[in-house]
């Protein structure tokens, strides 16, 4: 990384792709909003897919990771590089799902009388993707409501470490500092999760179709990057 | 090597935390236990399911998280000092404001009691005789000489009045009951000429009147919380037991 990006003649980078996260951060520090943009645009999907994992609802997923990229912001000037980026912001999301999932087990299951955002006509539509081909989605979907579903059965504190070294590969010492768990019981809690969770898939580890669904859903993953 | 034990190792092995002493003890398991080597082979495979079948946000993710940001960064901004404690003001501690608001409240009671409350009486109140809320003229020389002298020339009968109510009206009669403020003799008066009166009769109002109009106020107090009680040794006996809760924490 050349000081090109940051010195004062030319205060904005060219371009803040090429920047790590640290650096991105503290030029949100520093008021540049454009930075914040490329930390949402690098993380919201990393936040979403680890959020909707615990709480398996979207809708509380995307609010939940927008709370988390809002306190990002917000608390910017909080942010010490003595930890990694990636790790000071998933110690917010996991904070704030542990909220969520001990609100929940609180009140009992409540019924909103507010209709849905599609509903109440004030919510732009959004239009579909002309260029989506459907069938990519079609291919996947039932892959990973299998491994949604194998993975919400992982009880909720093996749960996080779990996902953490697995989705976000996250080291166990990160994953200390995200959890506040010391180290021998994240190496432990990994291992539960693990074991439980090849039980729920054994069955679906001799699925062809599924196999082969994988391969292509990796080979688009690949492609993208 | 025990298989649990084994499967500890596997999963320190996925994760790069293997000591490198302890490799060749598992690779040496696993050369001749299946049962070990499918439980290594599915976990690779489980991490890969898990990896490409992440989700993704809706496409309105990014500009509704510019929304919510908008909004927390203007109520950070917009967050109100309290009244009390904004520069120039006064602060008033909690007690102090209310103890100011109670007694502002009692004085508006106070000053309704002596407008309204004769004519109200005597329109509530019970007794055989019906209330009547009339002008009564009083003697100059029994009133005396006092600070409303002047106002008191300046009203139209000369003499000065004083609203009172007939001695019909038991006074301290349950509820709200008519009370007698003082005899005197009554003339009817038509509701323009009361009209006419009226700005200058609290003027004339002496200060024996003022005490003896709050004495019983007092007493219509000590009535309604005599009530009170009554009503809440009734509903401890049945499951209001909200209103017991409220009235504790009051005292």
């Amino acid at each position: 990384m050349t000081d090109r990006h940051l010195d004062s003649q030319s205060p904005r980078p060219q371009t803040y792709a090429d920047l790590r996260d640290e650096e991105l951060i503290a030029l949100v520090q520093q008021g540049q909003k454009r930075a914040y943009d490329e930390l949402v645009r690098r993380f919201k999907g990393r936040l979403f897919s680890f959020i909707l994992r615990m709480v398996g609802d979207p809708v509380e997923a995307e609010e939940l990771a927008q709370d988390t990229l809002i306190r990002a912001y917000i608390h910017a000037d909080k942010y010490r590089e003595i930890a990694r980026f990636s790790t000071w912001l998933f110690t917010i999301a996991t904070n704030l799902v542990r909220n969520q999932v001990r609100k929940k087990k609180r009140r009992p299951y409540m019924l909103s009388l507010d209709p849905a955002p599609e509903d109440d006509g004030q919510m732009p539509v959004d239009p579909a993707d002309p260029h989506a081909d459907p069938t990519q989605d079609l291919e996947g979907e039932e892959l990973g409501r299998l491994i949604a579903e194998a993975t919400r059965q992982i009880p909720e504190k093996y749960r996080i470490p779990f996902l953490l070294r697995e989705i976000e590969e996250l080291s166990y010492e990160e994953i200390q500092q995200v959890t506040g768990l010391k180290l021998g019981t994240v190496r432990s809690r990994i291992n539960r999760a693990r074991n439980r969770f090849r039980s729920n898939i054994k069955p679906l580890l001799k699925n062809e179709s599924l196999l082969e669904d994988l391969e292509r859903l990796e080979a688009r993953m690949n492609a993208d990057d | 090597m025990r298989c649990d034990k084994a499967h500890s190792m596997i999963s320190l092995e996925m994760d790069g935390l293997l000591p490198h002493e302890q490799t060749p003890h598992l690779e040496r398991h696993l050369t001749g236990c299946d049962v070990c080597r499918d439980f290594r082979a599915d976990l690779l495979l489980g991490a890969r399911m898990l990896q490409a079948t992440g989700a993704e946000p809706s496409d309105a993710f990014e500009w509704k998280l510019q929304l919510k940001l908008n909004q927390a960064l203007q109520e950070a901004a917009g967050a109100r000092v309290p009244w009390d404690e904004a520069p120039g003001r006064f602060s008033f501690g909690w007690v102090r404001g209310f103890a100011l608001s109670s007694v502002a409240g009692l004085a508006a009671t106070l000053a309704l009691a002596v407008w309204v409350l004769p004519q109200g009486l005597n329109a509530i109140g019970g007794g055989d005789e019906p209330a009547r809320t009339e002008l009564v003229q009083v003697d100059d020389s029994a009133v005396g000489a006092s600070a409303g002298d002047a106002d008191r020339r300046s009203l139209t009968p000369t003499a000065s009045t004083r609203l009172t109510t007939l001695p019909g009206n038991p006074a301290g009669a349950s509820g709200l009951g008519a009370r007698t403020v003082n005899q005197a003799r009554v003339f009817d008066m038509d509701p323009q000429g009361a009209k006419d009166i009226w700005p200058g009769t609290m003027r004339s109002r002496s200060l024996a009147t003022l005490q003896g109009e709050v004495a019983w106020l007092r007493d219509q107090v000590r009535q309604v919380r005599s009530e009170n009680d009554s009503l809440r040794a009734l509903l401890k006996d049945g499951s209001m037991g909200y209103l017991e809760r409220n009235e504790t924490r009051r005292e």
